[in-house]
C-alpha cells in the first residue's frame, strides 16, 4: 500500500504490525468474547433496547473492527484461499492451525460447562400409559442456542489468526510506506475509548458507548493520513462527509417536523 | 538408542549484505526468488530458516554457493575474509 498512490485509510491506520500491539488486540478480542457472551447470560453489559437486555452496540461494532485488525495485522495468511502465500507463510498458518484446533475444542468443553452450571434444572414427568417417570434435565430456549453456536463460531473464526497474531514476529515497514503513528499511543487511544465505551454502556445501559470508540477511529485515521504526509481529509472524504451530515440534518429537520405536527 | 535431540540451532545468513552490496530492495529480491518481502526481513533477521528449496533459488540468484550465503556459525565479517584472502600466499 504505497502511500503515494493510495489513501491511508483507518485500517491502514489502525493495522497493528509488532507483535506486542497484535497480542494485546488478541487478548482485547478474547475478553471481548467474554463480555458478549456475558451480556447475554448476565445482562451486566447488556443494552436495554427493546424488552429484553441485548448485546451492546459497542460489542456488535468493536468485535468485526478488532477482529479486521488482527487479519490485516497477519496479512490475512489464515484464509484457506490465499493466492499469495509463500513457504514461509504455509508453514506459520499450518502451525497455527495446529495450536488452534485443541484451543477450540477447550473453548467448547468451557461452553458447554458453563452452560450447564448456568441454564436452569427442570424435571419433565412424561406419562407413559399409566406409569409416571421423572426425567431431571436443562431448559435451553432455541434462541440461546443459535446464539451459543454464534459465539463458538465466532471462537473457531477467531482462535488461528489469533493464534498467528500472537506467534508472528514483528512486521517490518513496506519499504515504499510513509510514516506511521507509534503502535503504543495508538494502541492506548484505541483502548481508552474501548473502555470509556464499556464503562458508558455498564453505567447507562445504552448503546451511547458506541461513539467515543467510532469518534476515535476516524480520529486516528485522519492523524495516521496526517503522519503519512497526505491531507486529514482527501476531497473526496471532505464530499463524503458533507452527504453524511446534509442528510443527518434531512432527518433530523424531518423528525421535527413530524413530531411538531403530531403535537 | 534415546530420542533424537529435536534440532533448534539457528541458520546464519548474509542476505542483508548480498541484498545491500547489489542495490535491491526488500521487495525486488522478494519478486525475484517468489516470496513475499516480508518472508526477505524475516530471514535476514534470523527469524525463520529457509527450505533446501528457497536457499537453492537464493543461491542461484546471487550466483553463490549455499554456504556462501547460509551457514550454521556465525559470518565473520566480509572485509575481514576478503584481507585474510588477500594476506593468503
Amino acid at each position: 500500500m504505497p502511500a503515494t498512490t493510495s489513501d491511508v485509510t483507518w485500517r491502514d491506520a489502525v493495522t497493528p504490525l509488532s507483535r506486542a500491539s497484535r497480542r494485546r488486540w488478541t487478548a482485547c478480542y478474547a475478553l471481548l468474547l467474554v463480555l458478549a457472551a456475558a451480556s447475554v447470560t448476565d445482562g451486566a453489559f447488556a443494552s436495554d433496547r427493546g424488552s429484553d437486555p441485548t448485546t451492546p452496540l459497542l460489542l456488535l461494532v468493536a468485535i468485526p473492527v478488532v477482529f479486521g485488525m488482527l487479519r490485516r495485522g497477519t496479512r490475512r495468511i489464515t484464509a484457506l484461499d490465499h493466492p499469495d502465500l509463500d513457504e514461509r507463510d504455509v508453514a506459520a498458518r499450518n502451525s497455527a492451525y495446529r495450536i488452534a484446533f485443541p484451543l477450540f475444542g477447550l473453548v467448547v468443553i468451557a461452553a458447554l460447562v458453563l452452560l450447564v452450571a448456568t441454564v436452569p434444572d427442570i424435571t419433565r414427568t412424561p406419562r407413559a400409559g399409566q406409569i409416571a417417570t421423572t426425567i431431571p434435565g436443562f431448559f435451553v430456549e432455541g434462541r440461546a442456542l443459535l446464539g451459543l453456536g454464534l459465539w463458538i463460531a465466532l471462537w473457531a473464526a477467531f482462535l488461528p489468526t489469533g493464534v498467528l497474531a500472537w506467534r508472528e514476529p514483528d512486521a517490518l515497514e513496506s519499504e515504499t510506506d510513509g510514516e506511521r503513528l507509534s503502535e503504543t499511543i495508538r494502541d492506548a487511544l484505541l483502548g481508552l475509548a474501548l473502555a470509556g465505551g464499556l464503562a458508558i454502556v455498564l453505567v447507562s445501559h445504552s448503546d451511547a458507548g458506541l461513539w467515543p470508540f467510532v469518534a476515535t477511529l476516524a480520529l486516528l485515521g485522519a492523524l495516521g493520513r496526517r503522519a503519512a504526509g497526505q491531507p486529514m481529509l482527501s476531497r473526496q472524504r471532505k464530499l463524503r462527509v458533507a452527504i453524511g451530515i446534509g442528510l443527518i440534518l434531512v432527518l433530523l429537520v424531518a423528525g421535527l417536523l413530524v413530531s411538531v405536527s403530531n403535537g | 538408542m534415546g530420542r533424537k535431540p529435536k534440532e533448534t540451532g539457528t541458520i546464519h545468513n548474509r542476505l542483508a549484505v548480498l541484498r545491500a552490496e547489489r542495490a535491491l530492495s526488500r521487495q525486488q529480491l522478494a519478486d525475484a526468488i517468489g516470496v513475499n518481502f516480508q518472508t526477505i526481513g524475516y530471514l535476514e533477521r534470523g527469524d525463520y530458516s529457509p527450505s533446501l528449496e528457497l536457499a537453492f533459488r537464493l543461491s542461484e540468484f546471487f550466483d553463490l554457493p549455499i554456504e556462501a550465503i547460509f551457514a550454521r556459525e556465525p559470518f565473520a565479517p566480509m572485509t575481514r575474509e576478503s584481507l585474510v584472502r588477500e594476506e593468503a600466499p
